[in-house]
Formats: structure tokens, C-alpha cells, sequence
């Protein structure tokens, strides 16, 4: 063995990891080199430096953290981790989804007539009562209106008041078919037919009509006024129309269901006698006369007629007197309610 | 418990594979310096080593169902911390730079007087130059065997290398040292 062999075993025969005859082979040589044995001495001073360094020690809590680390969360904050973290891909993408949803809901909401139809049932229904239909204008100032309204809230609508809000969300008026525009008054639906004014409130998207719908009672709409007719009247007309539940629509049932009604003037020469034949056929083609009232103008009826009967309705009022049409919706519903004005 | 003693209590072990938090917590105190040292010396910055030990003991919790005590709970920590140290300094991905000898100076003295300390330090302060000068694959073997103690089949276990190979990068990274020491021996 010489120096180099010797050199290249100093690191196993220092830690004693040489085999006996290795071992005693580097002992012989060893005894005989004065060079190696040198080396040996610093090979082993090395060690001794090595072995001498402070061992570091861990930062003052390292435990601490390790254990609060290591630590299961509770199952709330391991959820939350989870539903949320990390927030800036997370939260975007749950953000996201709940818009999606909401969509969702409001279109299959809106697509499903049993979902309007019970939300529609868990509102509260209007009292029909029939006899206030009658009763006379009280007068033209908005004082009396109020006070007639205020006198008839809790007979027909105890809650009547409620549902302002909505009434202001559709608060816009759909055009009529009419050339002439209807005013808000004559805006009004046929209450005893509160499904097919719903079916119309469905077509028009609102969402408040089907609430002024039912707060309607079964009255008849009042005549659709000329555009000629002076302020006067006008202003008589809403006095009277405030009168009737039928004539008092909020401004998103106007719209709602003023697409449903048909209003016309049907000039007669005798008044008695048009009364009469109009009674008569009414009754031959079994309409509804849900009102009949006089005002300075003339005779307002209301009156509700099956759409198959409609024509002949308005053929035999031509031969009555002078019928002329002022309003008729798009398309007429199956119970067409109309307000025809007798003028003499 | 202690492998001090020639091998892992198998009440203890047992207690660590049932996830009790009272046993992990007298693993951590056990070897946190050791596994920590190991960290400092290879990567030779605090904050870094801190990371790396606190990782290791998170990897062993995570594992210790799955220990089967085949190696000492010791040699096992020192695999996981020596394969999370040179992990990251192959990655390249080091955030600080090197400052080894500093910080591994004032670790170990930081129990006595700095001037003291700075006294003292010449021959200390080389022999870490020297170490961190080392090739990281032979500094981890002479970290393993020389400052912890570990035998070379404790090291062949930990780092998965031949018997061999532990003594032949052993061999010279301390002849490497030797040579750079050589000026301050008598």
C-alpha cells in the first residue's frame, strides 16, 4: 500500500468501517510513512473541528408553529377553505353561478303558469261587493275622491293600499290597439274573470297586474272617452270612475288589462227604448251586465260577453243605434268585458 | 421512544400512527434542532431552514399513519428534511441569497457574547465557508454523518444511495475540507 491507496481509505479506517485486514494492511504502512501519518493526524483534526461546531438550534416558537400548523382545523373552517379559498378564482367563478341562478329562477318562474298561479294564490283576493258598484259618484274634488275611497277600503280591499309599490313597478301603459289613447280609467279589467285577466297580465309581463287584477271587483269599465270630450267631463268621469273598484285600477293594472277591454258609443235616438232592446239582447246572447250607472253623458253599462258571441253582440247593437267602436284589443280574450256609453 | 437508545419505543410509534397530538408534540421538541440543523446547514439562511424544517415535521404528521418502522423515526426525519433541502436548491427557485456563513455563525453562537463569539469565530467561520463550499450532494453526506452522527447505512437509507457511494462522497468531501482546513491545524 502506498501513500495515495492510503489516503483514499483515511475516511473508513478513522470511522473504523475497514475490515480486519484492510485495517492491519493500513497499520503496516502507517508505521513505515511518516507522511501519512501526518495526513492522518489532520484528517483527523478536520473531524475533530467538524464534531466541535455548535449544533444550531431551532427559532425561539418553531414548535408552536409547527403544532399550529400541523393542528386539524374545525370541520367549519376546513369547509369554508375549501367552498372559498383561494378568493380570487373561487369567488368569481361562485359570483357567476349565483347570477346564473337567480336567471334561472326568474325564467322558470316566469315560464311556468303553476309557480304564477301559486304565487298568485298566497296574495290575498279581493271582496267582491257588487252593491258599490252602483252607488253614485260622490264628486269631483280629490277630497271626496279620497274620502270615498278611504270610506270603501276596508269594505272591498282592507288591504288595498298595500300594494302600491308594485303597481308602480309596471307602471308603464303597453299601447292599445286603438287609435285613440284610453285613459287610465278605462284601463280597467273584468274582475269575475280574474283567470283570463291573469292569462293578459302573463302576456304583458307584468308582475304587478296579477295583484291589481284581483284587487279588481266584478264591475264594468267605464266608456272610453272622445278626445274631443272637454276637461269637465273628463275630470267627471275619473270622480266617477274612482266610485267603482272596477274604475279605481292602479297604473300597472291599467296597463295590464286595458288591452282587454272593448269601449264604444252607441248613439240612440230613444234612449228608453235602446235600453231596453240592449237588455234584450244581452239576455239572447247571455251576457253579463255587471253594471249600469248614468251620468251626465249618458248611460254607462258593463257588460261581459263570451268572445263567440262578440260579433253578433256588436252587429246587434248597430241596428240598436249608431255603434261606434273607440277600443278593442289585439286579441280578444274568452270572456270579452266591454263598456258601451248610450248617448242620445 | 428515543432511538438514542437503539431504536423507536413501539408505544410511542404507536401513538404517533394513531394521530395523538400529544406525541407529535414530543416528536417535534425531540428533533426540531436536528431537523433544523440539517436545513441551516445545507441552505445556510434561518428563515429558509425554518421553512423547510416546519415543512418536514407537516410532511411527517401527514405520513405518520403510513410509518411502518422500518428505519428510526430519526433517520426518517433526516431523509424527508434532506430530500426537502436539496430539492430546493436544485429547484433554483431560492428567494434569498447566500449569506451561509452570517447566519450559520450567529445561530451557533447565539447563545454567548457576540464579541466573544466574533473572538472565537476565525477557524468556525472557515470551517463553514468550507462546508458550504462543498458540493451539495457531499455536503449533505458529511452534514449526515459528521455533524448529526447518523452510520453510513443510516445515510444510505436516508438519502436511498449505495453503501458505496456514502463513503466514497463522504471520503472526499472531508478530504476537501481537510485541504481547506489545513492552514488553521497545528
Amino acid at each position: 500500500m502506498n501513500y495515495h491507496e492510503t489516503r483514499d481509505w483515511l475516511s473508513p479506517y478513522v470511522d473504523e468501517a475497514l475490515s480486519a485486514d484492510e485495517r492491519a494492511r493500513i497499520d503496516a504502512h502507517l508505521q513505515d510513512c511518516t507522511e501519512c501519518r501526518g495526513e492522518l493526524d489532520r484528517f483527523r483534526q478536520t473531524l475533530t473541528l467538524l464534531q466541535q461546531l455548535d449544533r444550531p438550534r431551532a427559532p425561539v416558537g418553531f414548535v408552536d408553529r409547527v403544532l399550529a400548523q400541523a393542528r386539524p382545523l374545525p370541520w367549519y373552517r376546513r369547509w369554508l377553505a375549501r367552498v372559498f379559498l383561494p378568493l380570487p378564482v373561487k369567488l368569481p367563478i361562485e359570483a357567476a353561478a349565483l347570477v346564473m341562478l337567480s336567471i334561472g329562477a326568474v325564467y322558470l318562474f316566469q315560464r311556468t303558469p303553476e309557480l304564477r298561479q301559486a304565487a298568485r294564490e298566497e296574495m290575498p283576493q279581493a271582496t267582491v261587493r257588487p252593491e258599490t258598484r252602483t252607488s253614485p259618484p260622490p264628486a269631483s274634488s280629490p277630497e271626496g275622491f279620497r274620502a270615498r275611497s278611504a270610506e270603501r277600503a276596508p269594505q272591498a280591499e282592507p288591504e288595498s293600499d298595500k300594494p302600491k309599490p308594485q303597481r308602480k313597478v309596471a307602471g308603464a301603459k303597453p299601447p292599445l290597439p286603438s287609435s285613440e289613447p284610453v285613459r287610465p280609467s278605462e284601463s280597467v279589467p273584468a274582475p269575475s274573470v280574474q283567470a283570463e285577466a291573469k292569462k293578459e297580465e302573463q302576456a304583458a309581463g307584468s308582475v304587478a297586474a296579477p295583484r291589481s287584477a284581483d284587487l279588481r271587483a266584478p264591475a264594468a269599465p267605464s266608456p272610453a272617452s272622445p278626445p274631443a270630450q272637454n276637461r269637465s267631463d273628463v275630470s267627471k268621469e275619473r270622480a266617477q270612475d274612482a266610485v267603482s273598484p272596477l274604475l279605481r285600477p292602479s297604473g300597472a293594472a291599467k296597463s295590464a288589462l286595458g288591452t282587454a277591454i272593448v269601449a264604444g258609443r252607441l248613439a240612440v235616438k230613444d234612449r228608453e227604448a235602446a235600453e231596453q232592446a240592449l237588455s234584450a239582447l244581452l239576455n239572447r246572447l247571455k251576457a253579463t251586465e255587471l253594471s249600469r250607472r248614468r251620468d251626465s253623458a249618458g248611460l254607462v253599462v258593463e257588460v261581459l260577453v263570451s268572445k263567440d258571441a262578440y260579433p253578433e253582440l256588436t252587429q246587434g247593437l248597430a241596428r240598436i243605434g249608431s255603434w261606434t267602436l273607440e277600443a278593442e284589443p289585439a286579441e280578444l280574450p274568452a270572456q270579452v268585458p266591454m263598456r258601451l256609453r248610450l248617448l242620445e | 421512544m428515543r432511538d438514542e437508545a437503539g431504536g423507536d419505543a413501539k408505544e410511542f410509534v404507536d401513538r404517533l400512527r394513531a394521530g395523538e397530538p400529544k406525541a407529535f408534540e414530543e416528536l417535534v421538541v425531540t428533533y426540531q434542532h436536528r431537523v433544523f440543523g440539517v436545513a441551516l446547514r445545507m441552505l445556510r439562511n434561518a428563515a429558509e431552514a425554518e421553512e423547510v424544517a416546519q415543512e418536514a415535521f407537516l410532511r411527517a404528521h401527514r405520513a405518520l399513519a403510513d410509518f411502518r418502522g422500518d428505519a428510526k423515526l430519526s433517520t426518517w426525519l433526516y431523509a424527508i428534511v434532506s430530500r426537502l433541502c436539496l430539492t430546493r436548491l436544485g429547484s433554483g427557485e431560492r428567494r434569498m441569497a447566500r449569506q451561509g456563513e452570517e447566519t450559520l455563525m450567529r445561530l451557533a453562537n447565539s447563545e454567548g457574547d457576540p464579541s466573544d463569539a466574533l473572538e472565537r469565530g476565525e477557524v468556525e467561520a472557515a470551517l463553514h465557508r468550507a462546508i458550504a463550499e462543498l458540493p451539495e450532494d457531499r455536503r449533505i453526506v458529511v452534514v449526515l454523518r459528521d455533524l448529526e452522527g447518523l452510520s453510513y447505512e443510516e445515510i444510505a437509507q436516508a438519502l436511498d444511495l449505495e453503501l458505496g457511494t456514502v463513503r466514497s462522497r463522504l471520503h472526499r468531501a472531508r478530504m476537501d475540507l481537510k485541504d481547506k482546513m489545513e492552514r488553521f491545524l497545528p
